[in-house]
């Protein structure tokens, strides 16, 4: 990567300018200059550390095995304070998802990634002082770990220090997942430092007992952590004085990949999963439906694309075979999972597939509401796919278009959109068990609703049950 | 009393409880290299498959799992 930085357009900014998710960190701080660029000052109580990180061959292993985001070291006075070592920029992250719209495998293989950069930094006499699932990011389908300050120095016979919190980020949703739901992975939005090890003890089955690396890492766990949370018991304990060898630690973590390794999620459906094979297109329509949505997205040329309400992401593959970086949202885990795997299978590498309830979507959570963004401040994507979805909002949801039509103009202001009739198999279906109260439910007050912030720049019938797909944009110099 | 009083100290329990569980897992490598390594050199089995250490060179990057 070639680094541009423009003299005069950066100027050392103070704290109020650090990344809102950076401040518990005292070896650096990631800030954003006035020219957008994020970088990472690195402080001088953590220079050894860093230096022992680059100079061991640590960080060339990992960057070039892909485990590790790729850095490159910039002029110090871009640094925001006086205790900055040197400032480092990370090679940009193209959208950050969070551990709670990850499906299970992408869960799984972060928790993979994580261990096994563990078990590398041990050969480097290095050992990571973090295990948060927050600082692991998806570039397409792969998992990258982006804190390259997590590193410190392995101090012979210490314990890992950040096993704990390894099975709290990554374990117990793993486990609650593939043991009593896949939808658990939401849990993670409400504790996030990771689910505590009481409550994922509490609601895994029975059998998970008789399996030795859930009975040790969250059974067990979750008694000695609330055992020695009495204040007077841990005082009577000198953990710096606890030693653990090398290649027992090894072997624990060779345990604990082990028993991510054997959590799986079976074959059980949920609502959406098997919905290509059985919805209502006849399969000359449904090509249809693809040439045209390619033909739109082609004429949008977007660099980056949401398919929301994407299902298994069949029409997100479309978008990213034009180049575009795609994210495939879903309600249904079973869906972003099917998705997701398709990628990794079929190598599909700008495709992230994302578990997102768009009615009720990813807040912005942690102190003061600033370490993690919610979905609308992570975007405007440059085109915004919403197919066969508008029916589920304004029927199920009850949303008026008006209300859609203004939350996706925040999304993007290129719009490829299918309107479903009120005489569609499907939306009779949502209608069978509720009464009919949207009078407004037609293509007359879709497209008048719609037109109030987009223009609409093609219609196209869609097979015989008069499913119509439309482009639609604000930007006036589009298309 | 469900109380949690994890959040005074969540560490000890960790670092003490990992040092038992690796206990635990070498009391393990042993008992299977006396009682089941030879049973299983007996029936003709790999020796390689014993342990919980698994093959250090084997590639255990992040896959897909079915």
């Amino acid at each position: 990567m070639v680094l541009q930085l423009r003299r005069g357009a950066v100027h050392p900014v103070g704290i109020e300018n650090s990344h809102p998710a950076s401040f518990r960190d005292p070896s650096g701080v990631v800030f954003r200059a006035e020219d957008g660029t994020l970088y990472r000052q690195v402080n001088r109580v953590y220079e050894r550390d860093y230096r022992r990180l680059m100079d061991s061959g640590l960080y060339e292993r990992l960057v070039s095995e892909g485990m590790l985001i790729e850095h490159h070291e910039v002029d110090r006075s871009l640094a925001i304070d006086g205790s900055a070592y040197c400032v480092i920029q990370p090679c940009p992250i193209p959208m950050i998802s969070y551990p709670y719209e990850w499906c299970f495998t992408a869960l799984k293989n972060a928790a993979l990634l994580t261990l096994q950069i563990q078990k590398c930094a041990l050969d480097y006499g290095m050992s990571l002082k973090d295990a948060s699932a927050f600082n692991v990011q998806f570039i397409g389908t792969t998992p990258v770990l982006i804190d390259t300050l997590s590193f410190e120095e392995y101090e012979d016979g210490h314990p890992w220090v950040a096993y704990g919190q390894f099975c709290r980020h990554f374990l117990a949703p793993l486990a609650l997942m593939s043991k009593v739901d896949m939808r658990l992975n939401r849990l993670a939005s409400v504790h996030l430092d990771g689910i505590p090890l009481d409550i994922a003890s509490r609601m895994l089955p029975l059998s998970s007992r008789f399996r030795f690396g859930l009975s040790m890492h969250l059974h067990l766990q979750a008694r000695f952590v609330k055992a020695y949370s009495d204040t007077s018991k841990a005082a009577d304990v000198d953990v710096t004085q606890r030693k653990l060898a090398k290649g027992k630690q090894l072997a624990l973590l060779e345990n604990l990949v082990n028993t991510v390794q054997k959590l799986h999620i079976g074959k059980r459906r949920t609502e959406w999963a098997d919905y290509y094979q059985d919805h209502s297109y006849s399969h000359e329509a449904f090509e249809q439906k693809r040439t045209i949505v390619k033909d739109f997205i082609e004429r949008v040329g977007p660099q980056t694309v949401w398919d929301l309400g994407a299902n298994t992401g069949e029409f997100s593959r479309i978008a990213a075979q034009s180049g575009a970086r795609v994210y495939a949202f879903d309600v249904d885990p079973a869906c972003v999972e099917a998705g997701f795997r398709y990628c990794l299978e079929s190598g599909i590498q700008n495709l992230l597939p994302l578990c997102m309830d768009l009615t009720n979507p990813s807040p912005a959570l942690g102190w003061a509401q600033m370490e993690r963004q919610s979905l609308t401040e992570r975007g405007p994507a440059d085109l915004v796919l919403s197919l066969a979805l508008v029916h589920h909002l304004a029927i199920s949801n009850n949303v008026p278009f008006e209300l859609i039509v203004q939350y996706l103009h925040q999304l993007s202001r290129n719009l490829i959109i299918e309107f479903v009739p009120k005489s569609d198999p499907q939306v009779k279906r949502l209608l069978r068990s509720r009464k009919d109260i949207f009078d407004h439910y037609s293509q007359e007050y879709f497209e008048a609703a719609f037109q109030r912030q987009y223009a609409i720049l093609d219609r196209t019938q869609v097979g015989e049950d008069g499913r119509l797909l439309y482009l639609m944009t604000s930007d006036n110099t589009c298309a | 009393m469900l109380m949690n009083l994890a959040y005074i100290d969540p560490g000890t329990g960790a670092i003490v409880l990992q040092i038992l569980v690796a206990a635990i897992l070498g009391i393990g490598v042993v008992f299977r290299r006396i009682f089941i390594a030879p049973f299983a050199a007996l029936f003709g089995r790999s020796s390689k498959s014993e342990g919980t250490a698994g093959d250090p060179d084997s590639p255990d990057s992040p896959s897909p799992q079915a």
